[in-house]
C-alpha cells in the first residue's frame, strides 16, 4: 500500500536541513529514524506530511508523487498520512474538550453522522487506554503528559490513516510512562494495520519498536538496515558511536576509546567530503574529499562510508 | 558509606504551600555522602529530586516554603546558617551544576568574567591570576580555544560547550562537594557521554564528592557508588550501585529498571511498564505511595507506610513490606545479562 520514497533537499535561509535523503517505508512496517538534534529528522517528517516545502526531490505515497498533486488532491491524500508531535500538551488545544479534539478530523472530513462520530471517539479513546466516560468532557490541561499523548494518538487514528508519523512522541515522558506508550503504539499498529515512521534521538527506544532503522547525521542518512543488524553489527562509525554513548546497559562504562570527539558541526557550513569526517575515528584523506554514497554492505543493509565495519571486523581501535 | 561523611542530610522535609494545598515535595529524606564519593539520585519528574538538591543548597525561595530537618556539611548545619555565611560557602566549598546552562549562566556577561568572579570573590585572586586560572579551567574542561572562549558570551557557544563552561564555573574554587542536577539532560547522546566522562575525571582528580541527580538511571549506573531511588518525595530504595541493579528489593525500582528499552534486546520485545502514574502531590495517604501502581501490593501496603529498612546486603535499604526476592529477579535482569555479549563485541 505505502511505498514512500523521499528525496528532499531544501534551502531556507540557505540552510539545507535535509540534503538528499532517500528511503522507503513498506506497508505494515515500522521504520525508525534516529539522530542527534539538528540532524534533520523532524524536517524529514514534516516534509512527508507536507508541512515543509520541498526544494527538490519527491515524496511518493502509494505510487502518487505528492509534489505533482494540486491542492485538492493533495488534501485528499493527507487523510492517509497523520502525524503525532513531540510535545503532547502544546499539540492539543487547551480550551477544547477531549471529545471535540478527537472528533475534529472526522468533522473536517465530514465522516459519518453525529452519533457515528461520537461512537468512533469513544471507541478510539478506549483503544488508547483512556476511560471514555471520564475523559470526554475534560480538557487537555487536566491530563498528564502521557495521557495527552494517548489523546493525540486517538486523534491521529480518527480518520484511519495508513501511515503514522511519530516525531519524538515519547521523549518528553517519564520512563515508566514511555514504556506504556511504546507498548500502546505496538498494539495500535497491529490493531489498525498501520505503517509507522518512528522518529527519536534515543537509539534504544527506536530499537525497541522498529523493524528497520535509518540513522541520520547532518541532513543525510548514513546507515539504514534491519534493527538487529544496525544495533548488532553497525557498519558506520557514527552508528557505532551512538551505540557506545547510549545509556550504558551494564554497570561498566563503555571504553572511552569509543567516545566521539567534538560536536555536530554547523549545518550552515557542513564539512567537505563525508559530513562525519571531522569527528570520525576512521577518517582518511579520501573521506575529506569525496562524499560517500549509500551502498549495500549486507542484506537490506546500506551504509554511506568509505571504510565501513564489515561484519565481524572491528577496526575502531586500530 | 565509608569514612566520615562530607554531607549528612537527616529527615529533610520541604513543603510548598500553594492555593491548592500543601505540596510535600520532599518528605523526610535522610542520606549521607562520603568524601570523594558519588551519590546518584534517580526519580521520575515530580519525585522531588530537584527540590531535594535545591533544598540541600537552600536555594528555594523563602516565601511559602517550609523546610525542616538538618543538612550538615563538614560539621556545620546549613539550615541554621545565615545567608551571609552561606554565600561564603557556596561556590567555594559547595558548588552546583544546573540542568539548563543557558538560564544558569548570565547571558550578558562574558564567559571569562563568570569564571573569574568566584575566584576573585572567594580566593581573593588578582585579576591577572584569576584570568590565568580561568584559562587553565577551560582547558581542563576540554574547551578547544580557551583564550577566545573567555571573551565570548554564553549564547555564542553550543549546548555542550555551555555545559562545560558551567562545570568550569562550578569547579573554579575546587569545591569539596558538587551537586549536579540533570547536568546532561538537554544534550545529544554523544555529547552527553563526553560531559559525564569529564565530570567523573575531574571528580577523581580533585577528590570531590558529587551528588548526581537524574531521571535517567543509565546515567548513574556506571558512575555512582551509591544510588538512591526517589518516589513521591521519599527515598524508597538506596543501595550500592551493584546491589541495586542486581537485586532491587522495591518493586518500583525493579519496574523502573525494566521499563527502559535496552539496545541489546531484540526489537518488538514487550517492555515492562508500570501502570498508572505518580501520585498527586497534594494527596496524603497513610500507606505506601507506590501501592496503587504496585503489582505486589496487599492491604497492609495501603494502610501502613513501610519504613526505609536495611536489607541483608550492607548499605542496602528499602521501603517495602513485601520486597522482591533478589535471586528471582536476577534471572531476567536486563542490566546484567547483555553485559557479556556486549563486552565480547567490543
Amino acid at each position: 500500500m505505502t511505498d514512500l520514497r523521499v528525496v528532499v533537499g531544501r534551502g531556507r535561509r540557505r540552510v539545507t536541513a535535509v540534503a538528499g535523503v532517500s528511503f522507503s517505508i513498506f506497508p505494515g512496517e515500522t521504520l525508525g529514524l534516529v539522530g542527534e538534534s539538528g540532524c534533520g529528522k523532524t524536517t524529514t517528517a514534516r516534509a512527508i506530511v507536507q508541512l515543509e516545502d520541498i526544494a527538490s526531490g519527491s515524496v511518493v505515497v502509494d505510487g502518487i508523487d505528492l509534489g505533482e498533486l494540486d491542492r485538492g488532491s493533495l488534501r485528499l491524500l493527507r487523510r492517509r498520512v497523520q502525524m503525532i508531535f513531540q510535545d503532547p500538551i502544546s499539540s492539543l488545544n487547551p480550551r477544547r474538550r477531549v471529545r471535540d479534539i478527537v472528533a475534529e478530523p472526522l468533522n473536517i472530513w465530514n465522516i459519518g453522522s453525529k452519533s457515528d462520530r461520537e461512537e468512533t471517539v469513544v471507541r478510539l479513546l478506549d483503544a488508547v487506554g483512556m476511560d471514555p466516560e471520564s475523559t470526554l468532557d475534560r480538557r487537555p490541561g487536566e491530563f498528564s503528559g502521557g495521557q495527552c499523548q494517548r489523546i493525540s494518538i486517538a486523534r491521529a487514528l480518527a480518520i484511519s490513516p495508513n501511515l503514522l508519523v511519530c516525531d519524538e512522541i515519547v521523549s518528553a515522558l517519564d520512563v515508566s510512562v514511555q514504556a506504556q506508550i511504546i507498548n500502546l503504539l505496538e498494539d495500535i499498529k497491529a490493531e489498525f494495520g498501520l505503517t509507522v515512521l518512528f522518529i527519536a534521538h534515543d537509539l534504544a527506544v527506536v530499537k525497541a519498536i522498529s523493524d528497520r532503522i535509518a540513522v541520520m547525521y547532518l541532513g543525510r542518512i548514513c546507515e539504514i538496515g534491519p534493527s538487529d543488524t544496525i544495533c548488532g553489527e553497525p557498519a558506520h562509525p557514527y552508528t557505532n558511536a551512538l551505540m557506545a554513548s547510549a545509556a550504558p546497559t551494564s554497570l561498566d562504562t563503555a571504553p572511552k576509546t569509543t567516545r566521539l570527539p567534538g560536536e555536530p558541526p554547523n549545518l550552515l557550513n557542513p564539512p567537505q567530503g563525508c559530513r562525519f569526517s571531522n569527528r570520525c575515528p576512521r577518517a582518511k584523506d579520501r573521506c575529506h574529499i569525496e562524499e560517500p554514497q549509500l551502498s549495500e554492505c549486507g542484506k537490506d543493509h546500506l551504509v554511506a562510508c568509505h571504510f565501513p565495519t564489515l561484519a565481524k571486523t572491528d577496526d575502531l581501535r586500530s | 558509606m565509608t569514612g566520615d561523611p562530607i554531607l549528612e542530610v537527616s529527615n529533610l522535609h520541604t513543603h510548598f504551600s500553594t492555593d491548592r494545598g500543601l505540596i510535600r515535595s520532599v518528605n523526610g529524606v535522610s542520606l549521607s555522602i562520603g568524601r570523594g564519593r558519588t551519590l546518584g539520585v534517580v526519580g521520575e519528574s515530580g519525585s522531588g529530586k530537584t527540590v531535594l538538591a535545591r533544598s540541600i543548597m537552600g536555594l528555594l525561595p523563602s516565601a511559602n516554603v517550609y523546610r525542616s530537618g538538618s543538612v550538615v556539611f563538614e560539621d556545620v548545619d546549613l539550615t541554621k546558617m545565615d545567608p551571609k555565611a552561606l554565600r561564603k560557602l557556596f561556590g567555594a566549598r559547595i558548588a552546583m551544576v544546573f540542568q539548563d546552562p543557558m538560564t544558569a549562566l548570565n547571558p550578558v556577561m562574558r564567559v571569562g568574567h563568570q569564571i573569574t568572579e568566584s575566584l576573585r570573590l572567594h580566593l581573593h585572586m588578582s585579576r591577572h591570576d584569576a584570568r590565568e586560572s580561568a584559562v587553565a579551567l577551560l582547558t581542563q574542561v576540554g574547551i578547544p580555544s580557551p583564550e577566545m572562549a573567555l571573551t565570548q558570551f554564553p549564547g555564542q557557544l553550543s549546548g555542550g560547550m555551555r555545559q562545560r563552561v558551567m562545570i568550569a564555573v562550578a569547579l573554579a574554587c575546587s569545591p569539596r562537594l558538587l551537586l549536579a542536577d540533570e547536568p546532561t539532560t538537554g544534550l545529544d547522546a554523544t555529547v552527553q557521554a563526553q560531559v559525564l566522562d569529564l565530570l567523573q575525571d575531574l571528580q577523581h582528580e580533585r577528590h570531590m564528592a558529587m551528588i548526581l541527580v537524574t531521571h535517567d538511571i543509565g546515567v548513574v549506573a556506571s558512575r555512582a557508588d551509591v544510588i538512591a531511588v526517589m518516589y513521591a518525595g521519599r527515598i524508597v530504595e538506596i543501595a550500592p550501585a551493584k546491589s541495586l541493579f542486581t537485586a532491587p528489593m522495591m518493586p518500583y525500582t525493579y519496574g523502573l529498571l525494566n521499563s527502559i528499552p535496552k539496545i541489546t534486546t531484540a526489537s518488538h520485545t514487550r517492555l515492562t511498564s508500570i501502570p498508572g502514574r505518580p501520585p498527586d502531590p497534594l494527596a496524603v495517604g497513610s500507606g505506601c505511595e507506590f501501592a496503587p501502581r504496585c503489582a505486589y501490593a496487599r492491604d497492609r501496603c495501603i494502610d501502613q507506610r513501610p519504613p526505609l529498612a536495611p536489607s541483608r546486603t550492607p548499605g542496602h535499604k528499602f521501603a517495602c513490606w513485601y520486597p522482591l526476592d533478589g535471586q528471582k529477579v536476577l534471572e531476567s535482569h536486563p542490566f546484567l545479562q547483555p553485559r557479556d555479549r556486549e563486552s565480547k563485541r567490543r
